[in-house]
This record gives structure tokens, C-alpha cells and sequence, in this order.
């Protein structure tokens, strides 16, 4: 889930956005905020106000302050462009809430678990799985069957020609942004359920979905789909087997899986 | 006469190297025009300035009387020109009725899917195929079919029988006069210089960013196309 937003960005745009952890982070955060400024707000629409914030802030970013940088037709004006953005935003939100921990209060949803065929399954965590399968259906919906869906990949294809054939490309990349930032909301907001969140935390973010977007495959979100529930498997029984192993096994088995791809030639 | 597409005084350069050096010509709507000229005469060049690939050049340019933007590929979209790409630039992660169905604008005309695949029936028998899994040929139909699906007023092709066998280069300009039965101005670059003179009202011939010869096709000798393919005749 964290990885998705990133590689939509980086498979349209071609752009790598290094603002896509804060992104996450303010994901967590305008949740936060929601839950303090009305509490008892259903969490279905905790998580679309989450979106709708962070789809807006990214297209508002990308109309403004991306796009511009994209003109140069350079990567790495670009990606320089989204660090400063990304610094920016962190230092924004610290002046506005402060640096502390902050989390989601699940209250009883944390502890809730059921057993079947002697195996213990916890409710959030499959509440966070069954959020994420929800949002890549409905991404691959929209990017497959529908008329937006076609011109987004046409757009991914061939921009110059996409143009010619009548394609607003720059609302296209807009809309993308938006999508990206909001898929790195509801990724913050599930992070936040299950963690304490900072205004720091967007490096962490930036770094598990690089990883996540690298192992999948650059603007494949298929391929992030299965990079993704790689590394999450491997945290999760990481965790099972070693408390205190933290992210350390998730980045050991990145590094395998590249060691690997370079030993065999596939590195893309 | 309409004129469909007006140029004067066109002058484009990649940097120090100036492409075009004041090219004025002009075609009447619903004609077909030949525009011919060896490597780096400057063709292409034309084309991307005209679809809105390339901002960097001076002069004017109308589209049935409307100036052309400079540099925006929607914009003359919009004026109604569309592109058959050299190489076919097909979108390669949309199937071959995505392809044409993305080439769909506002534009009223004749050309619905229905009508281009009556054209080129093979886009039907492959239509939910990717542009990898057909061959030149098939490519450059569904490319022909996808810039016609925007109904537009101006039809540009850039090489295009390149890399195509005979049979299906002829398949191709005979499906050329459907389309400008319905009064579709074309403008055809194309090495087969007896070919697509042929099918041609006018024929203009670039050299080294030039117009060497700019009149009609009728009553065009060999001569006259061998002088300003190098520069001869001005």
C-alpha cells in the first residue's frame, strides 16, 4: 500500500516523488485531526476525508510546483524539486502539531483476534489487508476499464502522442498525483492504527516504499502488489519470531532479492 | 478556395541548426498534398511543428484560417490536425480498440469505430489484441485508423510506407482515397516519390530546409523532382 502511490507517480509522471512519505504522513495526521476535531466520526469516513486531503494537496503540488519542474525534461530536476517539497512539508506540519508521537485510537480493535484451524488472525490486520485489496481493485478498475483509465495509459506510453490524440495530458498528470498522494493517505492512516506517527516519519515511509517500488518494479503496480506482501509477510513473521527485530529482516530481504536479481541479470 | 493549411515565411532550428529557412506553401481543403525531400530536409520537422511538437520557430501558420499555437500538441488537436506517426507510435499498453477509441474527440465527422473498421477490417478481427501482437502492417492501419477517429480536417503521415511490404503499402493508399472522399486534406511524406505523387494533387519538395519545388502534381516530371530533390531549382 505504501509503495502504490509512489509507483503510480514514478510509472506515469516518471517522476520520483520524494515527498510521498510526508504524503503518508500527513494521511496519518489529517486522520488524527479529524478524530480530535469530531470525535466519533465512522472510520470509513475518517479514511475518505484522509484522501480527499491528501488528493488535494498532491494536485495542488503537482499543478503548482511539479508540473513546472517536469518541463525541463529532466529526472533529476524533478526529484529535486519533490526533496524540497518534501522538506517543506515536513517542517510545515512540525510547526503546526508539534514533533510528537502521535496514533490512531483503535481501542478494542487492536487486542481483537479470532482463531481458525488453531491459527490466530488479528481483526486489524485484516482490516488493513482488506482495505489495501479494496484500493488496488478499485485502482485497477479505474485504470482498466475506464475512459480516464485509458487516457492515464496512453499517457504512461507516449505523452507527446497522447497530446496530439486530443489527451489533456497535464490534468492527467494532476489526476495521478491526487490518486498518488491519496493511496499514500489511506497508507498513512493504516499506519497510524497500528503505530505512533511523527512529522519524522516520512523518510521511514519514503524508504519501505522505495524498497517495495524497486523489488516490484518501477510504475508496475502488479508487480508493488507482490514486492508488497512480500516485505509485509516478512515483517510480520519477523516480528513473530524476533520482538525486536524491527525493519531489520524486511531491508535484509530487499537486499537478497537484489542481490539475487544482479546474479541473474534481472535488475528491472 | 479554402485553404485547409496556409504557411509563410517558416523558419525552425534545433539550436544553431536551422531546420526550416523560410518555408511558405499552402494546400487547399480536401486535396492531398506530396511532400517530399531527402534525409534532413527537413519533412519531419514539419510535421512536429504543425501537430505542436516543436515551439521553437518563427513565421505563421493557419489551420482553415485559424493561427497554429506554437508548441501545443492539444491545441492542434483541437484545429483538427492529427498525425500518423513514422514507426506508428501505437500506445502499447492499450488494446487496438483502446487505440482507436482514445483517438475519439468532440469532432463531428464520419469516421466512428464502426467506419474504420469497415476501412481496414482486420482492426475488428484483432481488436482486442496489443499493438505487439500485430505486424507493420496491421500497426500502421490501427495508427491510420486511431488518427482518423479524431475525424480530422488535416491528415498528416510521416513515412508511410516505411518498412511496410509492397502488398500492404498498396492496401494502404488505396484506402487512402476513402479518406479523402470525405474530404480529408492529406499530407503525405513518403520515400516512394512516384507513388505518392501519384495519388497526389500537389507536391512540394524540401531541401535542406527549403521549398525547391511547391505546385501540381499533374504534368510533374522526373526532371523537375530529380532537380529540387537536390537542390536544383528554387
Amino acid at each position: 500500500m505504501i509503495g502504490a502511490g509512489l509507483a503510480l507517480n514514478y510509472g506515469i509522471l516518471k517522476v520520483l516523488q520524494l515527498a510521498h512519505g510526508e504524503y503518508i504522513t500527513y494521511g496519518a495526521f489529517a486522520a488524527v485531526g479529524a478524530i480530535v476535531l469530531f470525535p466519533g466520526l465512522p472510520f470509513p469516513i475518517v479514511l475518505l476525508a484522509a484522501f480527499i486531503a491528501c488528493a488535494l494537496l498532491g494536485a495542488v503540488a503537482q499543478w503548482l510546483i511539479v508540473e513546472r519542474a517536469m518541463s525541463y525534461r529532466n529526472e533529476v530536476v524533478a526529484m529535486l524539486v519533490t526533496f524540497g517539497l518534501a522538506v517543506v512539508l515536513r517542517d510545515s506540519l512540525v510547526e503546526v502539531v508539534g514533533a510528537d508521537l502521535r496514533g490512531l485510537s483503535v481501542g478494542r480493535l487492536g487486542q481483537a483476534n479470532f482463531t481458525i484451524g488453531g491459527l490466530t488472525l488479528g481483526v486489524l490486520p485484516l482490516l488493513s489487508l482488506a482495505i489495501a485489496v479494496a484500493s488496488f481493485g478499485l485502482l485497477a478498475f479505474l485504470t482498466f476499464k475506464t475512459r480516464l483509465g485509458r487516457q492515464i495509459r496512453a499517457v504512461s506510453d507516449l505523452p507527446d502522442i497522447a497530446a496530439l490524440v486530443g489527451v489533456p495530458v497535464k490534468r492527467i498528470h494532476v489526476i495521478v498525483a491526487a490518486l498518488s498522494a491519496g493511496l499514500a493517505a489511506i497508507a498513512g492512516v493504516l499506519l497510524a492504527m497500528r503505530a505512533s506517527v511523527s512529522p519524522f516519519s516520512g523518510l521511514d515511509n519514503l524508504l519501505i516504499a522505495f524498497e517495495v517500488v524497486v523489488l516490484g518494479g518501477l510504475g508496475s503496480i502488479r508487480g508493488v502488489l507482490w514486492a508488497g506482501l512480500l516485505l509485509g509477510m516478512t515483517q510480520v513473521v519477523s516480528t513473530w519470531l524476533d520482538s525486536n527485530a524491527g525493519l531489520f529482516y524486511v531491508h535484509l530481504v530487499f537486499f537478497i532479492m537484489l542481490v539475487f536479481r544482479a546474479k541473474t541479470g534481472r535488475l528491472t | 478556395m479554402t485553404m485547409a493549411l496556409e504557411v509563410k515565411d517558416l523558419i525552425a532550428s534545433y539550436g544553431q541548426f536551422h531546420a526550416l529557412n523560410g518555408v511558405s506553401m499552402s494546400v487547399p481543403q480536401g486535396e492531398t498534398m506530396a511532400l517530399v525531400g531527402a534525409n534532413g530536409a527537413g519533412k519531419s520537422t514539419f510535421l512536429r511543428i504543425l501537430c505542436g511538437l516543436m515551439d521553437s520557430w518563427e513565421g505563421q501558420i493557419a489551420v482553415g484560417g485559424t493561427e497554429l499555437a506554437r508548441g501545443d500538441p492539444l491545441k492542434s488537436s483541437h484545429l483538427g490536425l492529427a498525425l500518423v506517426p513514422e514507426g506508428r507510435m501505437l500506445f502499447g499498453s492499450l488494446t487496438v480498440r483502446e487505440n482507436l477509441l482514445i483517438g475519439q474527440t468532440d469532432r463531428d465527422g464520419p469516421w466512428d469505430i464502426d467506419a474504420i473498421e469497415r476501412l481496414f477490417p482486420v482492426i475488428k478481427e484483432r481488436r482486442n489484441a496489443k499493438p505487439s501482437e500485430l505486424s507493420g502492417g496491421q500497426q500502421q492501419m490501427v495508427a491510420i485508423g486511431r488518427a482518423l477517429a479524431a475525424n480530422p480536417r488535416i491528415l498528416l503521415f510521416d513515412e508511410i510506407s516505411l518498412g511496410l511490404s509492397p502488398a500492404v503499402v498498396r492496401e494502404v493508399y488505396s484506402a487512402l482515397a476513402a479518406i479523402r472522399n470525405e474530404g480529408v486534406t492529406l499530407v503525405i511524406v513518403d520515400q516512394d516519390i512516384s507513388r505518392v505523387c501519384n495519388v497526389a494533387d500537389k507536391v512540394t519538395c524540401f531541401f535542406k530546409g527549403m521549398v525547391t519545388f511547391h505546385g501540381p502534381a499533374r504534368g510533374v516530371t522526373a526532371d523537375d523532382l530529380h532537380e529540387a530533390y537536390f537542390g536544383g531549382r528554387s
